[in-house]
């Protein structure tokens, strides 16, 4: 080390040492004391703050815990609710399968027609039970939609042959067979049920993790392709096959029409028509090339059918707000357009308002006789009094060319049948019965606190149907 | 002890003035309705008024027609009878009138005021149904006497000129078709119960369309509510509205809560000409979007029918 180096630092030790005895001077010092001071409020309140958001943290915590606490309790209430429905459902469902194997059973046991008839209503009663608890799971699976299907015409089918006992016509052979084939379907239900009663015993839930409500939907898979053989269910009730496919009578032996022609025609039904464009086509029972109509109301849709080109449906929502009180032009509005529609002569037989629109009902008559099985609706605007919408399904499924006999008894023989006083004369009119049955009748509006349509066969003076007229205030007038 | 006796005739005390209020409350009541019923005025019909035609026919103060309807000209009648026979003629047929009449007015069945019976409307009927369903007829052009809310000849030309011009069959009776027409109801409040009922289906079906179509063109919201009606129709599915709309995993507007919104008026046409029978899918159960949907099954049904977003099968 040099010996200048060393004086150097000796210089620099002294200025340190001088620097230091002039930090002591007592001014500096209060200063030190001050910024001490500071920093210790600083770190205090540092320390406060951290306390307090700690303090908060763990209060909010505790709240955020009770909470989602209580919403655990809650969502574990619900779930035992939900639970305690899907195992109502599960039981009944289990109740009715059971009920109807048995009552199917008794029918082969029965040989008088009066218990045959009482244990059929007992099969319609607990094939509909068992169509209730089934609704209760999962809906668009098809198993369940064709466990459903399964029920719903066992108890149908029944319903119609116990009816038809009562017409003096007893089971035959091959309607005997249908049923013992029904029995081995209800087989299929109890089956589908059978490990989901394992999984209840073993006290196993049907929500949750690991829950059997997925497993039971899936059991109803069964029903797809059953392993035994499931009757076609054609029969002369509502849930019939027959009706899955329709036909259309009143365009039997009718020519195609070309989308183009369908155009021309369409325009032509719909005289206030500005503009018509074919958009497609519905492939459904009825065939029908359809249409976007522009009218100074609003866009409609129009369904020609492809068959006969008859305009099948034609409907427009027109905005309007303002409805007006019903005027009569609406139903001699609604005529003119059916008629001009090509239905031929047609009559007013109900007329209903609802939303600012008046429903027109009307029918073709033939000889004086009014036909509701070809009933064709028309919709119009209340406060434009233009038609707007027309549905003609019925014709176009029911309309044919019919021989209507002559009735066996007497417009006053009829009415002196009739349970309440009437309002009016009678007139003679063809219902449907049933799903497939027409039936001539004579049709009386009828009056005791409140308005009845009574309709006696023709031929035989039997009461054959019995409709409500239900005044509601939001939708006018039903007819129930 | 005591107290339980001044209790308790305090009580029969008390039940011995509710008890004579009540009496004389029936008694008021049971008068007021007595007189009521016993005066034959303007609007009253029945074999009474007739009875009193009849006799002020035939002692030539009254050249009308003796059909059991209290109007105008049978209360000039009266009135004319009243002053030549020194009775106040204020036109009522009360119990002095009714003396001079040679007529007793007791019996219930004189005065029918308010209408034949809670639903139709026919000659003779009165009251403020018959003067609404004048003032309609009126101001259509289809009646030109006055509204006095007396159901007579005049009234009945015009009912039947009304059902003519509307393919109403032409009885000149108000029935129910005709009192649609005319945009009145007739039937007072018998059959609300069952009303309210088909409005709530009415309304949920709006509610599932709101929930499952808002966005679509009209027609398309129709569908979707076809489609609902269909599957009620179905054996396949439960029986009524409210058992197919809220059948587990059926339509997703139930799921995510959708269903709950307020539907708003189109929705609420759309179902209500579901109801009334316009389908334009004719019979399909199903529709998906094919673009969001899932399940292979669903994707291979045939489909029928495309409006918007969805696909009907």
């Amino acid at each position: 080390m040099k010996k200048g180096d060393l004086e150097e630092k000796k210089a620099a030790l002294t200025a340190y040492a001088e620097q230091l005895a002039d930090e002591d001077k007592p001014s500096e010092r209060s200063d030190r004391a001050k910024k001490s001071r500071r920093r210790k409020a600083v770190r205090t309140a540092a320390v406060a703050v951290v306390a307090a958001l700690s303090v908060g943290a763990i209060a909010g915590l505790a709240v955020a815990l009770k909470y989602s606490e209580d919403m655990n309790a809650l969502r574990a209430e619900y779930m035992r609710d939900m639970e305690g429905v899907y195992t109502r459902h599960y039981y009944d469902l289990a109740d009715s399968a059971n009920e109807l194997d048995v009552t199917l059973g008794k029918l082969e046991a029965a040989n008088t027609v009066s218990r045959q008839q009482d244990i059929l209503y007992d099969v319609w009663n607990a094939a509909g039970l068992a169509g209730v608890s089934l609704s209760a799971f999962e809906g668009g699976e098809e198993g369940v939609m064709q466990a459903s299907k399964f029920v719903g015409q066992t108890g149908d089918y029944a319903h119609y042959l116990a009816e038809r006992l009562d017409d003096g016509e007893p089971l035959t052979a091959e309607e005997l067979e249908k049923l013992g084939k029904l029995r081995k379907m209800t087989g299929v239900l109890k089956r589908a049920l059978e490990s989901t009663r394992q999984g209840v015993s073993e006290g196993r839930l049907f929500l949750g993790e690991g829950g059997m409500l997925s497993d039971l939907t899936g059991e109803f898979d069964a029903f797809i392709d059953p392993e035994v053989d499931y009757p076609e269910m054609i029969y002369d009730g509502p849930f019939s096959d027959a009706l899955e496919h329709r036909e259309c009578k009143a365009l039997a032996g009718m020519e195609k029409v070309t989308p183009e022609r369908g155009a021309e025609l369409a325009a032509g039904y719909i005289p206030y028509a500005e503009d018509v464009e074919f958009v497609s086509r519905t492939e459904s029972d009825i065939v029908t090339l359809n249409y976007r109509v522009t009218t100074e109301d609003g866009t409609g849709f129009a369904q020609i059918t492809e068959k006969g080109g008859l305009l099948v449906s034609y409907n427009l929502n027109s905005d309007r707000a303002e409805a007006a009180e019903a005027a009569p032009e609406f139903t001699a509005a609604a005529k003119r357009f059916a008629e001009g529609a090509g239905f031929g002569e047609l009559a007013v037989v109900w007329c209903a308002s609802a939303q600012g629109v008046s429903y027109v009902n009307l029918t073709p008559a033939k000889d004086g006789v009014i036909l509701y099985p070809d009933l064709i609706k028309v919709k119009v605007d209340e406060s434009s009094g233009r038609v707007t919408g027309l549905d003609a399904t019925h014709y176009i499924f029911n309309h044919t060319p019919r021989t209507i006999g002559s009735p066996k008894i007497s417009l006053s023989e009829a009415a002196a049948r009739l349970p309440l006083p009437a309002v009016g004369e009678g007139r003679l009119a063809l219902i449907p019965m049933d799903e497939t049955r027409e039936v001539l009748t004579y049709e009386f509006e009828c009056e005791r606190d409140g308005t009845y349509f009574v309709y006696l066969d023709a031929m035989t003076g039997e009461e054959v149907n019995i409709l409500f007229v239900v005044s509601d205030t939001e939708r006018g007038s039903l007819l129930m | 002890m005591q107290k339980a006796g001044v209790k308790r005739a305090l009580a029969a005390v008390a039940a011995v003035v509710l008890i004579a209020a009540l009496l004389f409350a029936v008694v008021i009541s049971s008068e007021g309705g007595e007189a009521e019923a016993a005066a034959l005025k303007r609007g009253s019909t029945g074999d009474k008024v007739s009875e009193m035609q009849r006799k002020l026919k035939n002692w030539g103060y009254y050249d009308g027609s003796v059909d059991g309807i209290f109007g105008s000209g049978t209360e000039s009648a009266v009135k004319f009878f009243q002053r030549k026979n020194g009775l106040s003629a204020d036109g009522i047929v009360g119990s002095a009138t009714a003396a001079a009449l040679g007529m007793t007015l007791s019996g219930s069945s004189s005065s029918q005021t308010g209408g034949v019976s809670s639903g139709v409307l026919k000659r003779g009927s009165t009251g403020d149904k018959v003067s609404k369903m004048q003032r309609k007829l009126k101001d259509w052009g289809y009646y030109d006497g006055s509204v006095d809310g007396i159901f007579g000849s005049g009234t009945e030309s015009a009912v039947k000129f009304f059902q003519r011009k509307n393919g109403l069959s032409a009885d000149g009776i108000v029935g129910s078709a005709t009192a649609a027409a005319l945009g009145m109801t007739l039937s007072g409040t018998s059959s609300s119960g069952d009303g309210s009922v088909t409005s709530s289906d009415l309304n949920l079906l709006a509610r599932v369309v709101y929930g499952e179509a808002r966005g679509e063109e009209y027609v398309g919201q129709v569908a979707v509510a076809a489609v609902v009606l269909n599957r009620v129709a179905s054996p396949s599915f439960p029986n009524t509205i409210a058992g197919v709309v809220y059948q587990a995993g059926a339509f997703d507007c139930v799921s995510d809560g959708q269903i709950n919104l307020t539907p708003n008026d189109t929705a609420m046409r759309a179902a209500e000409d579901a109801l009334n029978g316009w389908d334009p899918t004719y019979g399909c159960l199903f529709y998906y979007n094919p673009r969001t949907a899932t399940s292979a099954w669903m994707l291979s049904r045939p489909v029928k029918l495309v409006i918007g977003q969805h696909n009907f099968c």
